[in-house]
């Protein structure tokens, strides 16, 4: 019966997997290809300078309305982008984002130590420039880039750090 | 006579296609797993200058992969 089926039926299985197998190293080849540029363009993306970004101004409160060792809430250049608007006690005022770098738990400020707390992992950053006083965060915060125009403050952009 | 050389030199060259098959499998877990790595530095915010080097690494390796495609095609055309 075997006989008579391979009779009618004559297919060469060593020529069939050889032909396959070929097929299967084109695709590998071809994952690695796929792999190779994605190893590429995230190199790119990763010695792309990451500086400071300026979006469009949009006026947060009245310079005079903010007392020294406090901060107002706002959401800044997109609306999940939560930020922080603090007057420290030089009288100063700075702005950062609100997201800690470490893994993106709301920061608080905290005036008697002029930083912004993290609770989460207990991570600190400095109020004077966003750096990192403490804790696992590897950035400093983002600084919002603030102006004021006829007693208003208006953030600007965005202004990244480098390294911890 | 003719044909069973034929079938056995089928056989031997099937057995270096299962070698570099394997060989090349080896190769692309190696590669997947450094993007992953990379790609995961890349998100925790760290490990920037993993970036370069692994995408360096990555080419070599689909050079090495694309050498063997052209030698396992050399080898079909020389039948």
């Amino acid at each position: 019966m075997n006989e008579r089926l391979r009779q009618d039926f004559p297919i060469d299985w060593e020529e069939d997997h050889y032909v396959s197998r070929r097929e299967f190293f084109k695709f590998m080849t071809l994952a690695s290809g796929g792999l190779a540029a994605g190893s590429v363009g995230m190199a790119a993306w990763a010695a792309l300078p990451k500086g400071e970004r300026r979006f469009e101004a949009v006026r947060l409160a009245r310079a005079d309305s903010i007392a020294v060792g406090e901060s107002l809430s706002f959401r800044y250049p997109r609306p999940q982008d939560i930020c922080l608007l603090i007057r420290r006690d030089d009288g100063s005022l700075v702005a950062f984002s609100q997201r800690c770098t470490h893994l993106s738990c709301p920061v608080e400020f905290q005036s008697d130590k002029d930083r912004l707390y993290c609770p989460c992992h207990n991570g600190a950053f400095s109020a004077k420039d966003g750096s990192v006083l403490q804790g696992p965060p590897p950035h400093p915060l983002p600084q919002i880039m603030l102006e004021i125009r006829e007693g208003d403050v208006y953030a600007v952009g965005v202004r990244h750090g480098g390294e911890a | 006579m003719k044909d069973r050389v034929h079938r056995e030199r089928r056989s031997q060259k099937s057995t270096v296609f299962v070698a570099l098959m394997l060989f090349q499998f080896v190769l692309v877990l190696l590669q997947l797993w450094l993007f992953v790595s990379v790609l995961e530095g890349q998100i925790g915010g760290g490990a920037k200058e993993m970036a370069i080097p692994g995408a360096a690494v990555s080419v070599v390796i689909l050079a090495v992969n694309i050498w063997m495609l052209l030698g396992i095609r050399r080898m079909d055309a020389g039948e």
